[in-house]
């Protein structure tokens, strides 16, 4: 820690090491702007230069966490932590937070696990990305610098202690993601749902903006500590408080498609590009339920009870309207879409228990969420690239028996986001059942389940397509070892996680518990 | 003691293996090598951890990880290491490893040998979770793994429909068994709040008689369907039509005693309720006969043995149900060897006469096949009871315990094993010896199985001859974990309720050393009685179908209701076809006549048809338009906002 830090105390802000994650992305995307722009037979330099700035911002990203536990130090205190028992040497650092940018930025462990996954789910992203692009005829080298800056609005956005922050960089997000999506440039459909969601995702903006209005004129305050402090003290009934929490609910339910601002959703995913759609369907969606939990636990504890009820209801619409409606869809593609309105019902479902468990569940089920979402569309994607693949649900029959493996990879997504052991989706689907019944809130509870039957509808008939009929379409599939084993290791982290969710459990409750010692810190 | 965990894991790193690189790399000897030395290493390993414990007399409770929190308690992968589930492990990876050399032998030549070894790999690896678990939610999961295992062995040659069909049947018999057991599961984690099998014993005190009841009958509910007791007993007959080294390991030595097993892991839930002993004991004793009935018309050569696999299930549970755990548990191992034994000898004989299953078609391949003749002998010398070999040992005991305590069962019991002696004679008369039925064709390819084969036999011979006489030991070496003054992990509480409920077998003396029991039986009449009986089934099954003095054919028409109902194995099977499968038929073809057929589509169908409906419903609110889109969203946030501005 003490050499980074060193190195960059120069420039005079204080922790400004810990931004060094941040600063990669940034100057690779202006760097792979440069190479697309002036650069000849530039398609695997783009590519690499994308993959090496994630994996060194990644590097530096776990580099921050050992920082934080204070386990690059020197040796004399490592020596100390061993002899004392390293766990709880580990667990004495772990409430630790930095704030940079004289407190306009902050970095915790909470923070850094979320970005570790938002990069890990953007490097799968980016594997497959320009296979399937030269395919269908659409590559650009913008994608890869508009997918660097969208990654670096979600770093912003997990690590922001105050509602500017948080804003700056939603906003960082959600352009660059407008415009992924119309970049099938030749596709009608692109174009169109890159117009929709840039109208509708003006719309949430605007409601974000007039909700942060509301929360200032309330508190006169941005960050949520000082408006959690500014709420202790006054009427927790105030109009302008409960009106401006209100809206802004709705507004982050909108950037994470929750029922009833989901319009966006089912369009947006289906004409964007398909590894936009993963890109946009597991690491930003995982930012959004980071920063919804964030938010709400460490500005408006005091008011819990207003927004647990607002969320529940949340929840319960998208499960009840995301599963019915999947259920009657011939496109998986499409199916797909309205499944994560689904599992955003289930994912903030948690949050109707406002405790430490039910943080820990949502904590939880948006991390698995990031291995079977990429995995599922990511496998469209490989197969959208062969001539007379639709994403029909007919297009699946027979596939086990041309395709065994990724018949089983599929096999396993579909489980584990129906939620069947030894999957880890059951695990998700387990926890925030058991925190929503831990609060007595029994209704929700019920109707979490009663959904997961009906899911099994459209999930299982993927499954049954691949493995109970004969191949349909005589379409012949040609995927690469490195396609197939990158697809391998997300089923195998689906099932091991199943069958091992002890370690991914324990982060999750620790981060929920850092998140509440931040309350009033 | 972490190096037991070697056990369980060595046969998944096995199936593991074979199942990735089977058919492409390794093929057909390579296979069975790797799975031969995966359950190889887990018996090395438990014979050190047996050893282990037979010195020290210790219990070692290691967990692995925590699998699940559910709430304040916390499912574990575990491994609970004490005398019973040292001997049940020891049993299930020492059998294994010689049936899995014998199958070697067995499956040359078959086209899914890879599969086999996998399914059977698999197979072990959930046993030994079954049995080496410390909490009844990880015994579950091992209960539910060997029923898919023994389903996709029993359906291993899926091409034959009476395969199949058997396959899924055993499957749908035990789902009733385990749905009973989840129950019982999860009532004892209402009532108790933990799933551990020691804190559960020493919070036993706590709960009321009835519940107590109904957790142990619940429990046993699982243990019928898995060992085949009546009335769930249909299936395992059935489930002859996998390969033989399936009936062998599966069906008659190791999953089908998983329910005797667990009726003694929980001991003392069962020893805290007596009516709960009571089910359990009659229950026994009633399959114990009526199995043995079944056994004696039958002609198949694996199932006579099969229904003597039901029948001394029966003893083992009738064992319990009297209080004498530990005799229930030592018949358990030595009926493990010589069923085994009895098996393999089957296999070698089919593979000798190509899959020829009818006994009445066999005869003098005794000449041909002078190896599996002597190991089968044994075997059958064993089931019958005649000492000195293991049988003798571990099934006297039981009829003479059962004198002592309830002479009715008693009755019943000694009548089974006259029954028992003359059915497996029987068999063995009709195959290896009498006269010359069989096919021309075939005697001139009856030959003697390779080694690979008939080595196991003689091991496992050896076994049946030998382990009687280790009883003193083995009573020695259980008490710990069934005695309640030795099991130190119970509290004093729990010992008092569990040294009453088995006060029923307190009087009860039977000589522990072998050569002490041996004299005493000799000498005393009960012994004697027992033993001549035996003889004398011997003895009746030699008249008749090896001298010929009576004729079967005149002894079936003259007891023709009797004959009939025994080969119609008491009416189960006709009697279930008629309720479940032509009553239900009936039933639905009523209602449906009856215009009732809205209500079964509303149950059937319904629910998938409104949710469609209703998914079509909401899909019209997907248009396509952009301003319809922000319409609908603003009515939704406008709702949203009164609701809570105006309500709270």
């Amino acid at each position: 820690m003490s050499i980074i830090q060193q190195l960059v105390s120069g420039i005079g802000v204080p922790n400004f090491y810990v931004l060094i994650p941040e600063i990669i992305i940034l100057i690779t995307a202006f760097v792979v702007f440069f190479i697309e722009l002036f650069g000849k037979n530039k398609r695997s330099l783009i590519t690499w230069t994308t993959v090496a700035g994630l994996s060194l911002s990644l590097i530096f990203t776990f580099v921050i966490v050992l920082g934080i536990l204070n386990l690059i130090t020197n040796p004399q205190i490592l020596a100390h932590a061993k002899e004392s028992g390293f766990y709880s040497f580990i667990i004495s650092n772990f409430f630790e937070q930095y704030m940079t940018l004289f407190g306009l930025y902050s970095v915790d462990i909470f923070s850094l696990v979320f970005k570790v996954f938002i990069l890990v789910g953007t490097l799968f992203v980016i594997f497959h990305l320009r296979s399937y692009a030269e395919s269908k005829k659409t590559y650009y080298g913008e994608y890869y610098y508009l997918i660097l800056f969208a990654v670096l609005g979600m770093m912003i956005m997990v690590s922001s202690p105050n509602l500017i922050t948080f804003y700056i960089g939603l906003e960082l997000m959600s352009i660059a993601v407008y415009i992924l999506i119309g970049m099938y440039r030749k596709n009608y459909l692109s174009k169109e749902a890159a117009f929709k969601y840039l109208i509708i995702g003006g719309t949430g903006t605007a409601i974000i903006s007039y909700a942060i209005a509301l929360i200032y004129g309330f508190s006169g305050k941005f960050a949520f500590g000082d408006i959690l402090k500014t709420l202790f003290y006054s009427d927790q009934t105030n109009v302008g408080l409960i009106g401006g929490l209100i809206l802004l609910i709705l507004g982050l339910a909108l950037k994470a498609s929750a029922v009833p601002m989901h319009f966006w959703t089912p369009d947006a995913y289906e004409g964007a590009p398909t590894p936009i759609t993963a890109f946009m369907a597991a690491p930003v969606k995982i930012a959004t339920y980071a920063v919804i939990l964030k938010i709400m636990v460490e500005a408006f504890p005091f008011v819990s009870e207003q927004w647990s009820l607002a969320w529940a209801i949340l929840a319960a619409l998208s499960m009840v309207v995301g599963n019915a409606v999947a259920l009657v869809q011939k496109n998986v593609k499409r199916m797909l879409a309205y499944s994560s309105i689904a599992h955003t019902g289930y994912i903030v479902a948690a949050l109707a228990a406002p405790t430490t468990v039910g943080f820990a569940a949502l904590i939880f089920y948006s991390l698995i969420y990031v291995f079977m979402a990429v995995g599922a569309l990511m496998f469209l994607s490989l197969f959208e690239r062969f001539e007379g693949w639709t994403n029909h649900i007919d297009d699946f029959k027979g596939l086990a028996r041309k395709n065994p493996w990724m018949a089983f990879v599929m096999g396993a997504f579909m489980f584990s986001m129906l939620g069947i052991p030894p999957t880890v989706g059951f695990m998700g689907k387990l926890f925030v059942f058991l925190a929503l019944i831990g609060s007595d809130i029994w209704w929700l509870a019920v109707l979490l389940v009663i959904m997961s039957i009906v899911s099994a509808g459209y999930y299982l008939k993927v499954v049954s397509n691949m493995y109970f009929y004969d191949p349909a379409k005589p379409i012949s599939f040609n995927i690469s070892l490195p396609e197939k084993l990158s697809m391998g290791i997300l089923a195998i982290i689906v099932i091991i996680l199943g069958i091992y969710p002890t370690w991914f459990f324990k982060v999750s409750t620790n981060l929920s518990s850092i998140l509440i010692s931040t309350i009033g810190g | 003691m972490e190096y037991l965990w070697v056990i369980p894991f060595s046969p998944l790193i096995a199936f593991i293996i074979i199942g990735l690189f089977g058919y492409k790399l390794l093929r057909e000897p390579l296979a069975g090598i790797v799975a031969v030395i995966g359950v190889g290493i887990a018996a090395i390993a438990s014979i050190i951890g047996f050893i282990d414990v037979a010195t020290t007399g210790n219990y070692y409770d290691l967990k692995l990880y925590t699998w699940l929190p559910l709430g304040d308690y916390k499912v574990s992968v575990s491994l609970f290491w004490d005398p019973l589930s040292a001997l049940m492990t020891c049993v299930v990876t020492c059998v294994s490893t010689f049936i899995f050399i014998f199958a070697t032998g067995y499956m040359k030549g078959d086209p899914s040998y890879p599969r086999f070894f996998a399914y059977l790999s698999l197979f072990v690896f959930m046993m030994l979770m079954l049995t080496l678990g410390d909490n009844l939610i990880q015994l579950f999961f091992g209960w539910e793994g060997v029923g898919l295992a023994s389903y996709l062995l029993i359906g291993f040659w899926h091409y034959k429909k009476s395969a199949a069909d058997a396959s899924f049947e055993s499957f749908i018999v035990n789902r009733v068994g385990d749905w009973l057991f989840l129950l019982g599961v999860l009532l004892a984690f209402v009532t108790f709040g933990t799933l551990d099998y020691l804190d559960l014993f020493n919070k036993l005190p706590e709960a009321g008689y009835w519940t107590v009841t109904a957790i142990a009958l619940l429990l046993f509910g699982g243990a019928v369907g898995k060992s085949a007791q009546i009335p769930l007993h249909i299936w395992l007959p059935n489930a002859m039509e996998g390969p033989t080294p399936v009936s062998a390991l599966i069906h008659a030595a190791t999953m089908v005693a998983a329910g005797v097993y667990m009726v003694a892991r929980v001991m003392p839930v069962f020893a805290a309720s007596d009516l709960a002993l009571d089910v359990v004991l009659f229950v026994g004793t009633i399959s114990a006969f009526l199995a043995a009935t079944m056994g004696l018309v039958q002609n198949d050569i694996k199932r006579i043995i099969a229904y003597s696999t039901l029948s001394q299930l029966g003893y083992m549970f009738a064992a319990e149900g009297l209080g004498l755990f530990g005799e229930g548990m030592f018949h358990l191992a030595s009926h493990a060897v010589f069923k085994a034994l009895l098996f393999l000898c089957a296999g070698s004989v089919l593979i000798a006469l190509h899959h020829l299953l009818d006994v009445q078609k066999m005869g003098q391949i005794g000449k041909y096949m002078p190896i599996t003749t002597g190991a089968f002998l044994v075997g059958a010398l064993s089931l019958a009871g005649i000492p000195p070999f293991s049988g003798f040992f571990s099934k006297d005991p039981i009829i003479e315990g059962a004198y002592e305590i309830n002479w009715v069962v008693w009755v019943f019991l000694w009548l089974g094993a006259g029954l028992t002696a003359f059915y497996i004679f029987r068999l063995f008369f009709l195959a290896f010896f009498d006269g010359d039925r069989l096919d021309p064709h075939i005697r001139k390819h009856v030959h003697e199985s390779p080694p690979q084969m008939t080595i196991p036999l003689i091991v496992l011979a050896t076994g049946a001859v030998l382990l009687g006489f280790f009883k003193e030991f083995f009573a020695n070496f259980l008490r710990p974990s069934l005695d309640p003054m030795s099991m130190t992990f119970l509290n004093e509480k729990t010992k008092i309720l569990v040294e009453e409920g088995l006060s029923r077998s307190h009087h009860v003396h039977i000589h522990e050393n072998a050569w002490e029991f041996l004299v005493h039986s000799l000498t005393s009449p009960l012994g004697l009685l027992t033993l001549f009986t035996a003889l004398g089934g011997i003895f009746v099954a030699y008249i008749m179908y090896q001298v010929k003095i009576i004729n079967p054919a005149w002894l079936t028409q003259m007891f023709k209701p009797i004959y009939l109902t025994l080969w119609n194995k008491w009416f189960f099977d006709l009697i279930y076809y008629a309720i479940f499968v032509y009553g239900y038929y009936k039933v639905s073809r009523f209602l449906w006549k009856a215009g009732d057929k809205i209500i079964i589509d509303g149950i059937v169908h319904g629910s998938g048809k409104t949710a469609i409906f209703s998914g079509n419903v909401m899909k019209l609110s997907q248009t396509g338009r952009i301003s319809a889109y922000v319409l609908q969203m603003a009515i939704g946030m406008l709702v949203f906002l009164s609701l809570f501005i105006f309500l709270t």
